[in-house]
């Protein structure tokens, strides 16, 4: 990876204001949506055709499923003949739904996984892949499927009106700063704000800039620096001792946070630079009390997703409910939340990535959230007997604690270069080795400024934890003083920044998604 | 909605659910159990509960999951 998409989205960033400015407010987000589609072409070349695919057959859709609704009044109506109709509605409209599915799901499926099981499957039967294909995958191909996809279940649903305005919904589905790693944006939280066309506000554009800068410490002053630590562990583990080999699984939780939410900053500081609220993805996750929790605070919009289009559709089917009726209803119940948590599970896995140590990271959590399932009402009565209460916070400060060794673990499966790597990692808690051996993996002035960034992170979150909430107060401060902070973050990132000749370029990894 | 104690006596045999009107706000209705809630009255009253219908504000007392069932019952 290069710095092409920090470029593109800095070009996108610094010249669409200029444009957008210009243009009369009415059409304002056809100025959006044209330079979302440069940004695109410049990443992705033909790629944005499969953007164009998506786009259209979500329009489409959205059109057709509303049409159906107008085509079967039933105000009026006697009410078993209205359920009737109703149900005859909703058949027609689950084939639409279904079509679109297939087709839309069928071009990730095959952009993204092909190779993968092409490759697992022959390799199943001893023989060498053949079959591969090659094409260059559409710029925030897994983002922007999902993202189609939960309008047009919307539609289905009747939570809004089809988008008649083809082009309001291209740019939707393509808004550029939201396309690299998220976040995933709802219909009905996103268009009112893309179309208003609201005028530029020097406010907006102060608060955008510091967002960015804000992502940039991020990535350049935490992320690429905890990447020497936790790429030197990775990459020798077999000579490292297992606190060591610990310690590089919380440098890389360190890099991946850093620069997966400073990406975000990055996102949702270019949004509101047009008065565009993008949606929040991160609420402090290593504070959460389980993995549950854990996965409500990390990549909130992916979580909400599966909550939303693939954990209640299961857990509420007819289908499910109508296998499980004679169960005894502890196990009916248990059975139908577990199979729906299996499902979301192996989805998130696999939407990480194709490869087999991402649907065992999936599983991982899964599997942890299952035994959390089983023991919580008994860990509850065991504290009711021990008169403890479940807010005492010495028991909230040990759940937090046993929640980051889990997660930790987790991150370690998803980083490892496969699934026997991560196990020998394992192994080597057990196992003598070197330890310091890795500060000669990283010179002295990155640790130190990859300590000093790191509290500075810290520090902002016990601000936002004691509610002292500093974007109201950089907002309230005069322009000269907003300006004085804002050169002085960017000269600071600049000057101090690790990028250039001496650093690997960042690899956005949530951006291969 | 003698039906719904019923339902909910099944559910959340612990709680006093008659008198509560932050049942999905205090945890006693969790994702875990409402699949099951949603399932039961769906096949109860024969009528569709969908995702979107899944807010804390229709499920956090007996009245409002009444209201609810009416409203859906009513379409």
């Amino acid at each position: 990876m290069s710095y092409q998409i920090l470029m593109v989205l800095g070009l996108f960033a610094l010249f669409t204001p200029f444009a957008y400015m210009v243009t009369p407010s009415k059409y304002r987000y056809i100025t959006l949506l044209a330079a979302s589609l440069v940004a695109m072409v410049s990443m992705s070349g033909w790629g944005v055709l499969f953007l164009f695919a998506t786009a259209l057959t979500t329009y489409l859709a959205g059109r057709l499923l509303d049409k159906i609704t107008q085509n079967h009044p039933t105000k009026g109506l006697e009410k078993p003949e209205r359920k009737r109709i109703k149900a005859l509605v909703k058949r027609k409209k689950k084939w639409v739904v279904f079509a679109y599915v297939v087709l839309n799901l069928g071009i990730l499926l095959v952009l993204k996984y092909f190779n993968f099981f092409a490759s697992s499957v022959t390799k199943l039967f001893g023989g060498e892949p053949s079959l591969l294909i090659k094409v260059a995958m559409p710029l925030g191909l897994s983002y922007y499927t999902l993202q189609a996809l939960s309008y047009v279940v919307d539609v289905f649903r009747g939570k809004y009106k089809a988008e008649r305005n083809f082009l309001k919904l291209f740019l939707f589905v393509a808004f550029f700063p939201q396309l690299h790693e998220g976040p995933f944006g709802r219909y009905d939280a996103l268009m009112p704000q893309l179309e208003s066309g609201q005028r530029l506000r020097a406010a907006n554009a102060y608060n955008g800039v510091a967002w960015i800068l804000w992502g940039l410490f991020k990535i350049f002053m935490i992320a690429n620096r905890a990447a020497i630590l936790s790429d030197a562990v990775f990459g020798e583990y077999e000579k490292y001792g297992g606190f060591t080999v610990l310690f590089g699984g919380a440098m890389f939780t360190l890099q991946l946070y850093a620069e997966f939410s400073g990406y975000i900053d990055l996102a949702r500081g270019v949004g509101k630079i047009f008065g565009i609220d993008l949606a929040q993805n991160f609420d402090m996750p290593f504070l959460a009390q389980n993995v549950a929790d854990f996965w409500r605070r990390w990549h909130i919009s992916l979580g909400a997703f599966f909550r939303e289009y693939v954990f209640y559709p299961i857990s509420t089917s007819k289908v499910l409910a109508k296998a499980t009726e004679k169960m005894p209803f502890e196990a009916a119940n248990f059975l139908t939340v577990t199979l729906s948590l299996f499902v979301v599970w192996f989805l998130t896995g696999l939407w990480h990535g194709a490869s087999e140590k991402y649907i065992y990271y999936g599983l991982y959590y899964f599997v942890l959230i299952v035994i959390f399932n089983l023991l919580s009402p008994l860990v509850e009565k065991g504290l009711q007997k021990a008169k403890i209460a479940p807010e005492n916070k010495v028991l909230a400060g040990l759940r937090i604690f046993k929640t980051l060794i889990l997660v930790l673990i987790g991150m370690m499966l998803f980083r490892a270069e496969n699934v026997p790597a991560f196990f020998s990692m394992m192994g080597s808690l057990f196992r003598a080795g070197e330890h310091f051996s890795l500060l000669k993996a990283i010179e002295l002035p990155d640790l130190i400024m990859l300590i000093l960034s790191t509290l500075v992170m810290l520090a902002g979150a016990i601000l936002k934890l004691c509610h002292v909430e500093m974007e109201e107060r950089y907002n309230a401060l005069s322009p000269y003083k907003r300006y004085a902070i804002c050169f002085t973050v960017f000269i600071f990132v600049t000057i101090f920044g690790a990028y250039g000749l001496d650093y690997l370029p960042p690899d956005p990894i949530y951006g291969g998604f | 909605m003698e039906k719904i104690y019923e339902i909910l006596a099944k559910i959340i045999p612990n709680a006093d659910f008659k008198n509560a009107t932050d049942l999905v706000d205090s945890k006693i209705l969790t994702s875990l159990n409402i699949a099951k809630l949603v399932a039961m009255l769906n096949k109860e009253f024969d009528i569709e509960i969908t995702p979107l219908h899944l807010l804390p504000e229709n499920f956090n007392s007996v009245e409002s999951i009444w209201a609810l069932v009416q409203e859906l019952d009513e379409e």
